[in-house]
């Protein structure tokens, strides 16, 4: 299984995996630097980690994910790629197994970019904007752990993502589930029924001091793993003609 | 005998389509077996039924002595395969494309140097895959195919899209595998004159089914050669030797080719003596042994 993980890394190189985990949340930083840069006085750091947090919870991560995920498997889909990978002496479920684990990894590293980024892009602000300041605590954990917690509230986005984009050759269904997933989590902003659709939950993180928010990452960190067993029993018995 | 590869009864069947149809394949252990048979015959099918890669409808399988698709995991240990043209990273350099396969067999780095210097790629090996000639790529994918020393290679035709040097260059590289390390090879292939020139083994495949296997020699000698001739009247030629043989065919004019039936048709001293006892000017006899091409379509036209 490391050996596959290792060699399901190393396949990205060269490939636009890489830049998209730099420019998804560089483009979080660029958003939150462009709000500090529109400020006139003090702002608290609070409200300007929100602002980022709620960019990145609402439409960088599901979008990027949404691309990590069709990257991810459109590597696989050249012609008679999947006979090669699936005659390797390796049990069938643990090849897309990997491929779980390194888009869990990616949106890993992409989080702690992101998280890393908008404190950046914070102090940029208030360095190259005369009279902006940035006052009271600078919530360095409470910002590590909304992170995380974006990223495991993911699970269950990250897994349906992967699954239809492992599952179909072309990209155009990953890609518009992803899309709509993203647009309709906007529309689903403060309705309870988003704990339903997968792209609108880590976007719980942002309210976290409602249990029923709470009760949402847990079921997209948990309704992820138990979609990647489904997903890995369900690819790992197909029968495929490439 | 010790098969590298047996089948029994094997049958895949899509919906109500049988694509393989109850093929018994006996595959020897350390030559070469030819696979042939025209597109859509079901060698494709029956390539990845023996990689585990589908399942059988019905049958059985036994890869190196053990069962597939019981023992999927320990037959993919010891087998190496190309299925039809090589699947490539094109972003990644050869020697990375090879990487991936042997970090999944765990072996070490220096399998890549040997199996890249077998297809005579090491001085290409840092370059991308994306600019590789067809030849290339199928001689990369023969490497990947060989990494580890595999007791069997199975090459699902291995030489698509080579130019003639490509083509000499793989048929000696699958004449030299048995005896350098032991390998047993099954080549699939619809050109005959390729396999011909390298199977020790044939068997031939149509519309589903196994028609015949043998080894080389036996499989020729069921088209048992022609006789052709040239005489000055073919048609009269004809029937002075309609008694020695029920396949004689006029090529024109001036040329017959005559099947030889193994008890009636005498050898060609005989024959030219009859042609010529009737008046004939005979200018030549000439006794063609039989082509895999021959029996490909004696076989195949009679179940046609």
């Amino acid at each position: 299984m490391f050996a596959l993980i290792g060699s399901e890394f190393a396949k990205l190189k060269r490939t636009l995996v890489p830049l998209v985990c730099i420019a998804a949340p560089l483009c979080a930083a660029t958003f939150t630097l462009l709000f500090v840069l529109r400020l006139r006085g003090g702002e608290q750091w609070l409200n300007l980690l929100g602002e980022g947090a709620a960019t990145w919870a609402f439409f960088l991560l599901p979008m990027s994910i949404t691309a990590l995920t069709i990257l991810l498997a459109q590597i696989e889909h050249a012609p008679k790629m999947w006979t090669h990978l699936l005659s390797l002496p390796a049990p069938r479920s643990t090849i897309f197994a990997a491929k779980v684990v390194v888009a869990f990894g990616l949106t890993g590293v992409m989080s702690v970019i992101g998280y890393a980024l908008i404190y950046a892009a914070l102090w940029l602000g208030e360095f190259v904007k005369p009279g902006v300041q940035l006052v009271g605590d600078a919530q360095f954990d409470e910002l590590a752990l909304a992170f995380a917690l974006m990223a495991a509230g993911a699970g269950l986005m990250i897994v349906v993502q992967l699954w239809a984009a492992l599952r179909f050759r072309g990209f155009a269904i990953p890609l518009v589930m992803g899309i709509v997933g993203t647009f309709a989590a906007l529309a689903l902003a403060s309705s309870v029924r988003g704990v339903l659709l997968p792209w609108f939950i880590p976007t719980y993180v942002l309210t976290l001091q409602q249990p029923s928010s709470q009760i949402a990452i847990w079921f997209g960190a948990v309704g992820g793993v138990v979609a990647a067993v489904a997903m890995v029993f369900h690819l790992g018995r197909q029968e495929r003609f490439d | 005998m010790n098969w590298a590869i047996s089948t029994e009864g094997l049958t895949r069947r899509f919906g109500d389509r049988t694509v393989v149809d109850g093929v018994s394949l006996s595959v020897p252990r350390g030559g070469v077996y030819g696979f042939l048979g025209p597109n859509g015959a079901g060698k494709t099918t029956t390539i990845r039924m023996l990689l585990g890669l589908i399942r059988p409808s019905s049958g059985s399988i036994q890869v190196l002595g053990r069962a597939m698709p019981r023992q999927r995991l320990a037959i993919a240990r010891c087998v190496g395969a190309m299925v039809e043209t090589p699947s490539l990273y094109d972003h990644l350099t050869a020697r990375e494309n090879l990487d991936q396969p042997r970090r999944v067999r765990g072996l070490p780095t220096s399998e890549i140097e040997r199996v890249l210097s077998i297809v005579d790629l090491t001085g290409d090996s840092r370059r991308r895959v994306g600019g590789f000639s067809l030849g290339m790529r199928q001689r990369l994918g023969i490497a990947r195919a060989l990494l580890g020393r595999p007791e069997l290679l199975i090459l699902d035709e291995p030489t698509n899209g080579l130019d003639p040097a490509g083509i000499r260059d793989m048929r000696q590289l699958i004449r030299d595998l048995p005896s350098r390390d032991a390998t047993s090879i099954m080549i699939s292939s619809h050109l005959l004159a390729e396999v011909e020139q390298t199977a020790s083994h044939v068997g031939l495949m149509f519309q589903g089914k196994l028609l015949a296997q043998s080894a080389l020699t036996d499989f020729l000698a069921l088209a048992g050669g022609r006789i052709e001739i040239g005489v000055r009247s073919a048609q009269k030629a004809r029937q002075v030797l309609s008694e020695f043989s029920d396949g004689i065919t006029l090529v024109d004019a001036e040329r017959l080719s005559v099947t030889p039936h193994p008890k009636r048709t005498p050898d060609a001293a005989t024959i030219n003596a009859r042609l010529v006892g009737a008046g004939l000017v005979v200018y030549e006899i000439t006794s063609r042994p039989a082509t895999l091409e021959d029996v490909f379509m004696k076989l195949t036209t009679d179940v046609a």
